[in-house]
């Protein structure tokens, strides 16, 4: 946890004392997780430290969520039972991101970031059970066309590096994986 | 991942709303403003303040309804069914002989498992006292759903769960 804490703090500091050129920019998309084989969403607040006619420096702040089904075990009376919940994964990243421009239009981006994954487990009934927060780092690449009214489309790849986690002290085990997405948005 | 969630949840209510729906086995929650019509077979049932449930058939379900809910149908061929209910839930007068009144509904649901007969169980020849039923009314022509509201009104009960299995990730221990 502390080291989830000095990692976030190192990145919101440095983004902080950036001297933001640019504008900023907003882009939303989705994408497919390999593992452990499940879609996801995200969103990233951005804003762009250098700019020139061949390379631009973007920071940015990324939300990225995805869920997953899960069985809960009562125990009452020396008796079980299980009902239905669900675990949701919230990752909150700070990023660095180096765009190198093909064309007027064109352009490939790549960079990296690190932040927490915040997990929580609720019941059917939307009640919260547990939770867990861990470390998270990432690294990304993709290719991105930018029309001359602000809006972007790009698509990518990123790996994932993340933390086993743990809840109602069952430790689960997760994966490093790849993940290939496709997003949108403006640049103002 | 709200997004997804409520996505997710109007779906589900859309197809809930639909006529003729088959559902699925397993425990079923019926929320607020939910007016599902299908089958019932080998389940378990919550139906909440203003959720009006519709069964053409069931069989071998054990359905709870709190107070405000609905049940109606469950029609000719229909066997081993049984219903619990709150004082204030409506059950068409055909099932209200044969249901039972409970205190509380939602501790009645956490504790099915242990505190129920299940539905091939025989019921005792000379149960403790009379089966009081009350032929509550509906809660309204609209329903109001907020999720504050079923927050306070049914606050968490014990127990609390031992264990969790996810269906994507594997233990360590």
């Amino acid at each position: 946890m502390k080291r989830t804490i000095t990692a976030i703090s190192l990145a919101l500091c440095g983004m902080a004392s950036a001297q933001l050129q640019g504008g900023g920019g907003i882009i939303l998309g989705g994408g497919y997780l390999e593992d452990p084989g499940k879609g996801y969403a995200f969103a990233q607040i951005r804003g762009t430290l250098y700019e020139d006619d061949a390379f631009a420096h973007h920071v940015f702040l990324e939300i990225l969520g995805h869920g997953d089904d899960a069985e809960l075990t009562y125990a009452s009376g020396g008796s079980f039972f299980t009902e239905d919940g669900d675990i949701a994964f919230v990752n909150v990243t700070a990023n660095y991101e180096l765009e190198m421009k093909l064309s007027n239009w064109l352009s490939v981006y790549g960079g990296g970031g690190l932040g927490a994954e915040f997990v929580s487990l609720d019941d059917e009934f939307d009640y919260n059970i547990d939770n867990d927060t861990n470390f998270v780092a990432q690294t990304f690449v993709g290719l991105r066309a930018q029309y001359q009214n602000g809006f972007a489309i790009q698509a990518g790849a990123r790996y994932i590096f993340r933390e086993d986690f743990s809840l109602l002290g069952d430790q689960f085990i997760t994966n490093d994986s790849w993940a290939f997405e496709v997003g949108a948005g403006f640049s103002f | 991942m709200n997004v997804l969630r409520l996505l997710a949840a109007a779906i589900l209510l859309l197809l809930a709303s639909c006529s003729s729906s088959r559902l699925v086995d397993g425990s079923r929650v019926f929320e607020a403003g939910e007016h599902p019509i299908g089958t019932l077979k080998s389940m378990d049932v919550l139906i909440e303040d203003g959720a009006k449930v519709h069964v053409d058939y069931g069989e071998a379900c054990r359905v709870f309804i709190a107070s405000g809910g609905s049940l109606t149908g469950l029609g000719k061929g229909s066997r081993n069914v049984r219903v619990y209910l709150e004082d204030g839930a409506f059950v068409s007068p055909r099932l209200a002989s044969s249901s039972q009144v409970v205190d509380d509904i939602m501790s009645a649901w956490q504790e099915r498992h242990t505190r129920f007969l299940p539905t091939h169980a025989q019921e005792p020849a000379n149960p403790a006292g009379p089966r009081r039923v009350h032929f509550g009314g509906y809660y309204g022509s609209t329903y109001r759903y907020d999720r504050g509201y079923r927050y306070h009104h049914y606050h968490r009960p014990s127990p609390r769960p031992t264990s969790v299995s996810s269906s994507s990730y594997r233990k360590s221990n």
